[in-house]
C-alpha cells in the first residue's frame, strides 16, 4: 500500500515539475518577448544611430522596461556580420543584472566574436523574433531578439527606415529563472506531499477503525475460543452489512456450530466411556460366572481356557464335583457373540449348574434345559451343549450332546465321542437326547472344545481345522510336558500368528489322575 | 459374497455364493426373508457356499420357520463341510435337505 502511494507521489511530483518548468519557461518567454516588443516599439521614437542625440532618455526607458517586466537585460545592437562585431547602442539593466555587465556594457561598447545565428536570422529579416537559450559571457540566459527597422524622424514627421536594422535583445538570466522556478516548484511539492500525507493518514485511520480493529477483535475471539467456551461465548456485534459484518455474522454461526459439535463429541465420549466401563463390568461378571481355570481334584485335574472374541462372549464351560464324588463337566457355545450371546450364556450356565447338582442324567438335563431355553427365546438363538459325568467308582464317563462338536478322549489312542448326538438346544421344544457311555482309565484325558478352535483363521484365511486338532491331540498321547489344553492353545497361537480372532475360543480337559 | 436369485419352474431359487459369515449374514438374511415373504415355496441352493457360521444357521432356520406354514423351504446341493455342520448341530433332522 505504502509503495503504491510513494510511486504515485513520485509520479505527481515529476509531472508537476515538468508542468511548472514548462509554465515558467513559457512565462519567461512571454516576458522577454513582450520586453523585446516594447523595446522595439519605444526605440522607434529615437534614432539610435544618431551619435549626436542624448542617449539618456532611451537608456532610462530600457531600465524601466527591465524593471516592469522583470527581465535582466534589454539592449539594442548594431551588427557587423562580416567582421562579427556587435556594437551596443543602448542597454538597460534589471534587478539581477550582473555587476560585471553593468560596468562593461554601455552605449558604444563593441564586442567581437559573440555573434550568434539567431541574431543573424533576425538581422537578415528572416524572422520577426527569435528566442534563444544561450550561455554567454555573463549568464545562462533566455534571449529574445527582434528587429527594429525604422525610427521616427521629427523633421520629416514620419518614420524612416534604417539602412540596416537594429537588433533589440531582451534577456532573462536563468539563475532568475531557476530561482523562480525552484520557488514555485517547492511550493507545489510541499503542497503535494502535505496533501498525500493527510490522505494517507485519513486512509490509515479509516483502515484501522473499519478493518484492523474489527479484524483484531475477531482474531482475538478465535484465539480464545476454547478457553472462553466455558464462560460462554459473547457473540460479535454485527453492524451494518458490509463484508466485515458478513464476517462477524459468519463467525457467530461458526461458533454456534463448533459449540454444538464439541458438545456432541463430549456426549459421545462420555457415552463411549460409560459403554466401555459397562462392558468391562459385564466382562468381569461373566468371568465371575465361570469356574477357575484350574482344579486339582482327588480323582482328576481340570484345565480350562476361555477367551471371548469381544469383551463378552457366548461360550461357556462349567465343572463341579458332586457329593458322591462324580465330576461334572460341560461346555457350550451360543450362536453369535457379544452382549446378547453373553446374556443367553448366563442363563444357560445357571441352568446347567443347577441340573448337575440335582443329579439328573445327561440326556434328561439337556431335555429340560432345552425346553426352558426354547420357552423364552424371541431372538431364536441356539446353544450347542455337551454335558458329561465321570464316575470314579466305575471309571465310566456318561455323556449327551446337543449339537456340539464332539469331544475326544485321549487314551491309548484318540477316541472321538461322536455318539449321543441331539439337536442344538434352545430352538425346538420337546427335542430328545440320548445318553452314551465310555470307559476311561487312569491317565486318560477328556478334551472339550468349541468351534472357535477349529474355525480359527490365520492371516491367509486358512482354518486351523479338526484335522490339525486331531493331529496335535495325538501328539499329546505320545507324551508332552503339558496338559492338552495348554498344548493345543500354544499350537493355535502359533498358527493364527496374531490374526484377528473372530469367534470365542474355549477348551476344557479333564485328566484322570494316574 | 454374492446372491443369485432366479426362477425355476415357477419357484424362486436363492443361490448365495461364497462364505456366509458374521459379515455377510445380514445381507443373506435380508434377501432370504424378502423372498420368503413374497413366495409360497422357496429353494435354497447351497452349491456356491463353502462354509456357514452359526449366524448363517440361524438365518436358514428362521427362513425354514417362515416357510413352514406354506409349502416349505428346500435346501439342495449342500457340500460335505456344510452337511457336517448341519449334522453335528442336529439341524439336518429339522430341515428339508435334498
Amino acid at each position: 500500500m505504502t509503495l503504491i502511494i510513494l510511486i504515485l507521489d513520485g509520479f505527481i511530483l515529476l509531472v508537476s515539475y515538468n508542468i511548472t518548468y514548462e509554465n515558467n519557461l513559457k512565462i519567461f518567454e512571454e516576458d522577454i518577448t513582450t520586453a523585446a516588443e516594447l523595446g522595439v516599439q519605444y526605440s522607434e521614437s529615437y534614432d539610435l544611430r544618431d551619435d549626436a542625440a542624448d542617449p539618456r532618455p532611451y537608456s532610462a526607458l530600457y531600465d524601466n522596461i527591465c524593471d516592469m517586466l522583470g527581465i535582466t537585460y534589454l539592449y539594442a545592437l548594431d551588427i557587423d556580420i562580416e567582421d562579427q562585431i556587435e556594437t551596443y547602442l543602448a542597454i538597460g539593466f534589471g534587478e539581477n543584472a550582473s555587476e560585471e555587465a553593468q560596468t562593461t556594457r554601455y552605449r558604444g561598447v563593441t564586442v567581437q566574436g559573440d555573434l550568434n545565428d539567431s541574431e543573424i536570422e533576425v538581422y537578415s529579416g528572416k524572422s520577426k523574433g527569435v528566442i534563444l537559450h544561450e550561455k554567454n559571457h555573463f549568464d545562462d540566459s533566455l534571449i529574445c531578439y527582434m528587429p527594429c527597422v525604422r525610427h521616427y524622424d521629427t523633421a520629416r514627421s514620419d518614420y524612416v527606415y534604417y539602412d540596416k536594422p537594429v537588433i533589440v535583445g531582451a534577456e532573462i538570466s536563468l539563475t532568475v529563472v531557476s530561482e523562480r522556478f525552484a520557488q514555485q516548484f517547492r511550493t507545489t511539492a510541499l503542497l503535494t506531499v502535505a496533501l498525500t500525507l493527510i490522505v494517507f493518514l485519513a486512509f490509515a485511520l479509516i483502515l484501522y477503525f473499519k478493518v484492523s480493529k474489527p479484524l483484531r477483535r475477531i482474531s482475538g475471539r478465535m484465539t480464545s475460543f476454547i478457553s472462553d467456551r466455558e464462560k460462554g461465548i459473547e457473540k460479535l456485534a454485527v453492524k451494518g452489512n458490509d463484508e466485515l459484518a458478513l464476517m462477524s455474522h459468519s463467525f457467530n454461526t461458526m461458533t454456534d456450530e463448533i459449540n454444538s459439535y464439541i458438545n456432541d463429541i463430549d456426549a459421545l465420549t462420555r457415552e463411549k466411556h460409560t459403554h466401555e466401563a459397562e462392558l468391562n463390568i459385564a466382562h468381569n461378571i461373566q468371568r465371575g460366572l465361570l469356574q477357575p481355570a484350574r482344579m486339582d481334584g482327588d480323582t482328576a485335574d481340570i484345565f480350562a481356557y476361555m477367551l471371548p472374541a469381544k469383551d463378552v462372549g457366548g461360550d461357556l464351560y462349567d465343572y463341579s464335583v458332586l457329593d458322591d464324588g462324580r465330576v461334572f463337566v460341560t461346555i457350550a457355545d451360543v450362536s453369535g457373540k457379544g452382549v446378547s450371546a453373553a446374556l443367553f450364556m448366563a442363563r444357560a450356565i445357571t441352568l446347567l449348574n443347577q441340573y448337575a447338582k440335582l443329579g439328573y442324567q445327561p440326556a434328561r438335563i439337556l431335555e429340560e434345559y432345552n425346553n426352558i431355553l426354547a420357552a423364552q427365546n424371541p431372538r431364536k438363538m441356539f446353544i450347542t451343549t455337551f454335558v458329561a459325568f465321570y464316575d470314579p467308582a466305575d471309571g465310566i464317563l456318561t455323556y449327551a450332546n446337543a449339537g456340539h462338536n464332539f469331544p475326544y478322549i485321549l487314551s491309548d489312542t484318540l477316541i472321538p465321542l461322536d455318539e449321543g448326538h441331539g439337536v442344538a438346544a434352545g430352538l425346538f421344544k420337546g427335542a430328545t437326547y440320548e445318553n452314551a457311555c465310555v470307559k476311561m482309565k487312569a491317565g486318560d484325558t477328556l478334551f472339550l472344545y468349541t468351534d472357535g478352535v477349529n474355525e480359527a483363521e490365520n492371516a491367509r484365511g486358512e482354518l486351523y481345522s479338526t484335522e490339525r486338532l486331531e493331529e496335535k491331540l495325538a501328539s499329546c498321547i505320545k507324551g508332552v510336558a503339558v496338559d492338552a489344553v495348554t498344548y493345543i492353545l500354544s499350537d493355535l497361537k502359533d498358527f493364527t500368528a496374531g490374526a484377528e480372532q473372530n469367534d470365542d475360543i474355549t477348551m476344557l480337559s479333564l485328566r484322570l489322575k494316574k | 459374497m454374492t446372491i443369485k436369485v432366479y426362477e425355476e419352474n415357477g419357484t424362486s431359487v436363492i443361490a448365495p455364493e461364497g462364505k456366509i459369515d458374521h459379515v455377510t449374514v445380514e445381507e443373506f438374511e435380508a434377501k432370504i426373508t424378502e423372498l420368503g415373504n413374497a413366495n409360497d415355496s422357496l429353494i435354497l441352493d447351497m452349491a456356491g457356499v463353502e462354509y456357514v457360521s452359526s449366524a448363517a444357521l440361524r438365518a436358514i432356520l428362521n427362513a425354514n420357520d417362515l416357510m413352514e406354514g406354506k409349502s416349505g423351504l428346500v435346501i439342495r446341493n449342500v457340500n460335505n463341510k456344510v452337511m457336517e455342520i448341519l449334522r453335528i448341530t442336529g439341524f439336518a433332522g429339522y430341515l428339508d435337505i435334498r
